[in-house]
């Protein structure tokens, strides 16, 4: 689901306008995750045409307005689904991400849901070992094996912290402390 | 069969307290757990979680403070020491995080040196052979420990819990010193085996990676039981597309 699901997820947590979206993900998961101005906004556009988020102008003095972009039905129940459904293995770090600041209470049971599907690729991986003898199909699964093994890894120590992650506060929650997010 | 056939491994209410000068330690708090022919469990959690007391009270090799523990229909929280040996050369198959075999003896030997109190060299030594190749080592069996990786030495420690042909193996963090395809490899072959034996197995192990391997994973944190079962997900394998 790619840059949708998570600007979707973002906004379960309240309104938001684009930047703040933008500005959140770089706060929180830079510098390590990009994510372009202009990816976010085409984005949001589509989101919006496609009745996933509606806006409202707010004005603002002496600036440009901007638009405060909230959920639909449609579109919370999408970044539920995303969150807690999509199997994307790429996506997990920043699936856990989004998950600590909109959905803290949720955050641990998210990791569960995260090691439960890696644990399911690896026994996959593991089944199609057993019949890779030929060429170089075993070292190209074993490759793959360790990549899960890795995010398998990854999950359960983020797990174990659980508790200390959620309540790390927000990151730049000091410099804006206008709501964002309910 | 019946339930009761099926069912090799019951704990209930197993608690285990350790008395330190420090005052009493808790291990185990109440662990209610049971396991069914040809089941593979893996026991996670980190170290001190309690999962390598939990699997001694399984092996009969520590007692429990309270609770009843029958393994293979035999309690075991009642049994004499002397019960327990036996127990444990006749009926589990265990394997440790290193195979700690003889140095002086070659991997045949030491394949068949556990049994010999039950058994007869001569009758042994053609089922160790028959073991020995089943894990891939059969050009191996003279050689001595030293001579051998510690892949191999893991699959001599395998071989010789198998001789007896257990109906339960325990497993405690046994691919903690391999390398990732050598702990494939052996993890592979744990498998093939359960299939092939309708084994029971109970792996203790920090590792997910591990434990992923068998179809049940229980945590412990703390030294109490935190349930998990699969949810049944598909699991997602990343293929990569040759345009």
């Amino acid at each position: 689901m790619g840059i949708q699901g998570i600007l979707a997820g973002l906004l379960v947590g309240g309104p938001a306008h684009g930047y703040q979206l933008k500005a959140t993900l770089e706060e929180e998961l830079g510098p390590v995750w990009m994510t372009s101005a202009s990816q976010v906004y085409l984005t949001l556009g589509r989101m919006h045409r496609d009745g996933v988020v509606s806006s409202r102008r707010v004005r603002q003095e002496r600036r440009p307005d901007r638009q405060l972009l909230a959920l639909t039905a449609s579109g919370r129940a999408l970044a539920l689904e995303w969150l807690f459904e999509s199997d994307d293995p790429d996506e997990s770090v920043v699936r856990l991400a989004v998950a600590r600041l909109v959905v803290p209470d949720r955050f641990a049971e998210l990791t569960d849901i995260i090691v439960e599907q890696r644990s399911a690729a690896l026994t996959e991986l593991r089944s199609l070992r057993r019949d890779a003898t030929q060429g170089f199909q075993r070292e190209a699964i074993d490759a793959e094996i360790q990549r899960v093994q890795a995010d398998l890894r990854w999950t359960v120590a983020v797990r174990e912290h659980a508790g200390a992650i959620v309540q790390r506060p927000r990151s730049g929650s000091r410099s804006d402390s206008s709501a964002r997010y309910g | 069969m019946g339930d009761d056939d099926r069912l090799v491994v019951a704990l209930a209410g197993v608690t285990r307290v350790f008395q330190t000068p420090g005052g009493p330690v808790t291990a185990l708090k109440p662990v209610t757990l049971t396991v069914m022919r040809g089941e593979a469990v893996a026991l996670m959690g980190p170290s001190g979680s309690g999962k390598t007391t939990l699997l001694n009270i399984v092996a009969g090799l520590d007692r429990p403070t309270a609770g009843s523990v029958t393994v293979l229909g035999t309690s075991l929280a009642t049994a004499t020491e002397r019960q327990l040996t036996a127990f444990r050369g006749l009926r589990l198959g265990i394997v440790f995080q290193e195979a700690h075999l003889l140095p002086g003896l070659t991997a045949l030997q030491n394949v068949v040196i556990a049994r010999l109190p039950w058994g007869d060299r001569r009758t042994l030594e053609p089922r160790a052979r028959d073991l020995l190749a089943r894990v891939g080592l059969a050009d191996r069996g003279n050689f001595l420990p030293a001579r051998l990786s510690e892949g191999e030495r893991q699959r001599v420690g395998l071989a010789r819990a198998l001789l007896g042909d257990p109906q339960l193996l325990l497993a405690d963090e046994p691919t903690g010193n391999l390398d990732s395809a050598t702990t494939e490899d052996l993890l592979g072959l744990l498998e093939e085996l359960r299939r092939e034996r309708t084994l029971t197995m109970v792996i203790a192990t920090h590792d997910a990676a591990v434990a992923a391997a068998a179809g049940r994973q229980l945590r412990l944190n703390d030294g109490g039981l935190e349930a998990t079962t699969r949810r049944g997900f598909g699991g997602s394998v990343r293929m990569r597309i040759l345009d």
